[in-house]
């Protein structure tokens, strides 16, 4: 049995370049070390430049980095039909995909010296969406896409078993890039703020972009709620992980007894949508490019709204305060015990101390969601439409 | 990225900036010296402050024993509900080649006031000492030259480099391995490149806007001295000075009360724009909370700058400014005012010829940073005088320069409000009253009672060294009490880089 098994594995495996493994390990890497950096600031808090989820970041960009810069270099000056396929960059020859994790590379290096000056400047953030942190989201997410473009050119011009265990890895790859984004999204998607207008905005358009556009690419049958799964999957597989590993408040003051490492908030089940545009699109195979984004937009607005709405409940409620759900360990220690914590919020306090009103959801601006999610959901189908074709 | 620089330059942010009152009771002087004991043992803290929140400040202590083989730090924050806890104590480490010095970083997450739990470990016996610290925004960091050039340089690359992916991506990534593409993509390609150039720019656009929008909000979150009023007042007798704070934080009772620092509700310093002569007054409290009352000093019409310390409840301190222009007109008559008594510990002096106090080795000039060392001998008929406290303290010193950006009012024990320091004790003595295991030698007793200890029979009075970073001219009062009379001595001097 364990040699059929190692037998199958060698076969799908055959003839796969390394680099493409580097580009996952590297990507992996990333995110990992994203996730454990923000438990880190909200469980430890004191930052430093070497702090061991800033080195697992360090060490997937540099992967990705060195990967992508050998490959330019070989098949610029050695020979240029060692990966069977390039573009001309500056004068340089690499697959498109290495340009695109190189400039991804450039960003995150860049964000280094910018977050360091702003830090200094404007003291320690302990938000995520701050101008430095999103050019370093924007070189993560180049990265990651340079993964996904990698595995969409080889899967394109790949055959046999080959082109399904590419197909299994283009999904892992499209998986990480939900992750990233609901990393990008955490402060929208806190459990108490997700019946707020803001949290549905933001993740239906962000969402459906990319499990649409997904979709459009994937050749398997169920290419978006496998990669929902993955995604979700990997959210769990952090929030149940993390809280295993001790770790104590080193910054003050507290207001909350922490000993171990605090979780993520518990993802959003995309998957209950992602089934629906899967289904859509086996359906309405040949249906109009713009009748189709129409119809996933629509459903998936619907589906996710009255799930996660649902869902939302259910987090706060005593039922998810256990090591599965994490309801009761998402909270930083700067967070104050209260009354508040398992109860929905309606306002939020910017970094200087400001009150502001968070909007909530009506049936008028329930329209509005409809109509970005249609929009996105066109975008994403013309994104993936043209990402699906990328062969170089 | 390199806008920040020309934003900085803004002539509205730098006057805003020149107003700003900025730290414990000290205006554009970013450090907290503190010299006094812990427990039985002699010790110097040197605290640089970060100047933003959350912001890593740089604590250094100079110990004056030899047998002390650990220090720790903890920063505490009072907390309204008690219901917060302070981190483990960070371990300062003995500096190479200094005896006795350590040192150590300290995050300071929240605005307010902290105060920083000094422990020195002598054997099985532990010292402690208390130094309160301000958290504020008060400082605006223009972007270095390198790294502008650095970031600029960065961006750019990273600019074209995404254009050009973004046409090589239209033009080449779906064209088959080997294929070219026709003339027809070839010319897409460049409404591709101006597409994403108008794109990219726009992004860039909406980020500095984004980025203007923060430095907005973090300027405006900068702790500006509370607004207030000052009114001359006469009831036909006697003239007084009206100070009212009229500031929204006030009114709103969004900023703590107010509490006596070493026996007064506040310390005003006035200071004529000449700088020839200075009063030192300490007003009382009317029955309106917001105003305050002083006689005034019979000092000359003309132009005056106030500088007011005061500290709150918190153990948050800061000093309030303001001018006014003294002259008969301005002076609003009003019989309703009862006499009020002036306070015992008031002073003033009104020319700077006087000469009974000599700053021991002073020099005119001195580089920016250098550490000033502040140490005076007083004489009185020609012989060292006996020097008693004055308001509590050996001596006290205001220290302005003389375009009013830094005004600092130092004690031989620093620059810390007493007031402040006394509040964390209590409040740390509040909170361990049931926990018997905690050795504190000292640390009760450490109270005001060593801030009289300064006092000398030999005329000599002496303040923690400082050093001041931004060049121009100074004036320094130094105010020592002899014989019943306070001795005030002005010294001028200035920093140069």
């Amino acid at each position: 049995m364990i040699n059929v098994i190692k037998n199958n594995i060698s076969e799908l495996t055959a003839n796969i370049p390394l680099y493409i493994f580097l580009f996952l390990i590297a990507s992996t890497a990333i995110i990992v070390g994203i996730e454990w950096d923000i438990s880190w600031h909200e469980t430890i808090g004191r930052d430093k430049l070497l702090s061991p989820p800033h080195v697992v970041v360090y060490i997937g960009g540099i992967i990705c980095g060195l990967t992508c810069a050998y490959m330019a270099l070989r098949q610029t000056f050695v020979d240029e039909n060692l990966y069977n396929r390039y573009v001309v960059f500056w004068g340089f020859k690499a697959p498109f995909a290495c340009w695109v994790c190189i400039w991804g590379a450039i960003a995150m290096l860049t964000s280094a010296p910018f977050d360091d000056w702003w830090h200094n400047a404007y003291g320690l953030d302990v938000q995520i969406i701050s101008p430095p942190h999103l050019v370093l989201a924007a070189g993560i997410f180049a990265n990651l896409m340079g993964s996904l473009f990698l595995l969409i050119a080889e899967k394109n011009l790949a055959t046999g078993k080959q082109k399904y265990f590419l197909e299994l890895l283009f999904m892992y790859a499209a998986s990480l890039i939900v992750v990233q984004s609901a990393i990008l999204l955490t402060e929208f998607s806190f459990h108490n703020k997700q019946h707020t207008y803001e949290f549905f905005k933001y993740s239906l358009t962000i969402y459906s972009f990319l499990i649409v556009s997904f979709r459009i690419v994937g050749e398997h049958k169920y290419s978006a709620t496998i990669i929902s799964i993955l995604f979700i999957v990997h959210r769990c597989l952090i929030i149940w992980i993390l809280p295993l590993f001790k770790a104590e408040p080193l910054l003050g003051p507290i207001y909350r007894d922490i000993d171990h490492y605090v979780a993520p908030y518990f993802p959003v089940l995309i998957v209950a949508p992602a089934i629906a545009i899967d289904l859509i699109h086996n359906k309405f195979q040949k249906q109009n490019s713009l009748i189709k984004p129409i119809m996933m937009g629509g459903t998936f607005c619907i589906i996710f709204s009255l799930v996660q709405w649902n869902f939302a409940e259910f987090l706060l409620s005593e039922h998810a305060r256990n090591w599965f759900f994490a309801g009761d360990n998402t909270f930083p220690y700067w967070v104050r015990v209260n009354e508040n914590n398992y109860k929905f919020w309606f306002l939020d306090w910017t970094p200087y101390g400001h009150r502001t009103e968070l909007e909530r959801v009506s049936i008028y601006n329930f329209g509005f969601l409809i109509i970005f999610t249609i929009a996105f959901s066109y975008l994403g189908s013309f994104f993936g439409s043209w990402i699906k074709k990328v062969k170089r | 990225m390199d806008k920040k620089g020309k934003t900085l330059n803004n002539t509205y942010i730098y006057v805003l900036f020149l107003l700003l009152t900025f730290l414990h009771g000290d205006i554009g002087h970013n450090n907290v010296v503190y010299e006094g004991k812990a427990g039985e043992i002699p010790i110097r803290v040197f605290v640089k402050l970060p100047g933003v929140v959350p912001g890593l400040a740089d604590v250094s202590i100079k110990v004056f024993s030899d047998d002390i083989h650990k220090v720790t730090i903890q920063p505490n924050k009072k907390d309204k509900d008690r219901k917060s806890k302070s981190p483990p104590p960070d371990i300062a480490e003995p500096i190479k080649g200094e005896k006795n010095l350590f040192s150590t970083q300290l995050w300071l997450m929240d605005y307010g006031s902290y105060s920083l739990d000094i422990r020195l470990y002598q054997g099985q016996i532990v010292h402690r000492a208390s130094i309160p610290v301000n958290s504020t925004s008060s400082r605006i960091l223009e972007m270095n030259r390198g790294t502008s050039i650095l970031l600029s340089a960065l961006l750019a690359l990273l600019f074209f480099g995404a254009i050009n992916i973004i046409r090589i991506a239209y033009k080449d990534s779906t064209q088959p391995p080997g294929d070219h593409p026709d003339r027809g993509k070839i010319t897409k390609s460049y409404i591709v490149t101006v597409l994403s150039l108008i794109i990219l720019s726009t992004i860039i656009f909406g980020g500095k806007n984004w980025w203007d929008k923060i430095d907005t909000a973090y300027q405006n979150n900068i702790f500006q001295t509370l607004e207030n009023k000052i009114e001359i007042l006469d009831n036909g007798k006697e003239k007084f000075m009206s100070i009212e704070i009229v500031d929204e934080l006030w009114k709103q009772n969004r900023m703590s009360d107010i509490i006596p620092d070493h026996g007064k509700i506040m310390h005003i310093y006035l200071i004529s724009d000449d700088y020839e002569s200075i009063a030192h007054l300490h007003p009382s409290r009317t029955e309106n909370t917001d105003i305050f009352i002083v006689k005034m000093p019979p000092v000359n019409f003309g132009k005056y700058y106030l500088f007011m310390d005061v500290t709150h409840e918190t153990g948050f301190s800061h000093t309030m400014t303001n001018k006014i222009i003294y002259n008969g007109e301005n002076v609003d008559f009003r019989n309703s005012i009862e006499n009020i008594e002036r306070d015992i510990d008031d002073s003033w002096t009104l020319n700077s010829n006087e000469n009974r106090i000599t700053w021991k080795d002073k020099k005119y000039s001195y580089k920016s940073g250098d550490n000033i060392d502040l140490e005076f001998q007083v004489m009185r008929d020609g012989q060292p005088a006996v020097l008693e406290p004055y308001i509590s303290m050996g001596g006290h010193a205001a220290l302005l320069k003389k375009d009013q950006t830094v005004f600092v009012h130092i004690h031989p024990i620093g620059t810390i409000s007493m007031a402040s320091q006394e509040m964390f004790q209590e409040n740390y003595i509040q909170s361990i009253v049931d926990q018997e295991d905690i050795c504190f030698f000292g640390f009760i007793n450490d109270s005001t009672d060593n801030y009289f200890n300064n006092t000398s029979p030999n005329g000599e009075v002496s303040f923690p060294a400082i050093n001041l970073e931004n060049t121009g001219e100074y004036g320094l009062w130094v105010q020592v009490k002899s014989a019943g009379e306070v001795i005030t001595q002005k010294f001028d001097f200035e920093i140069t880089l």
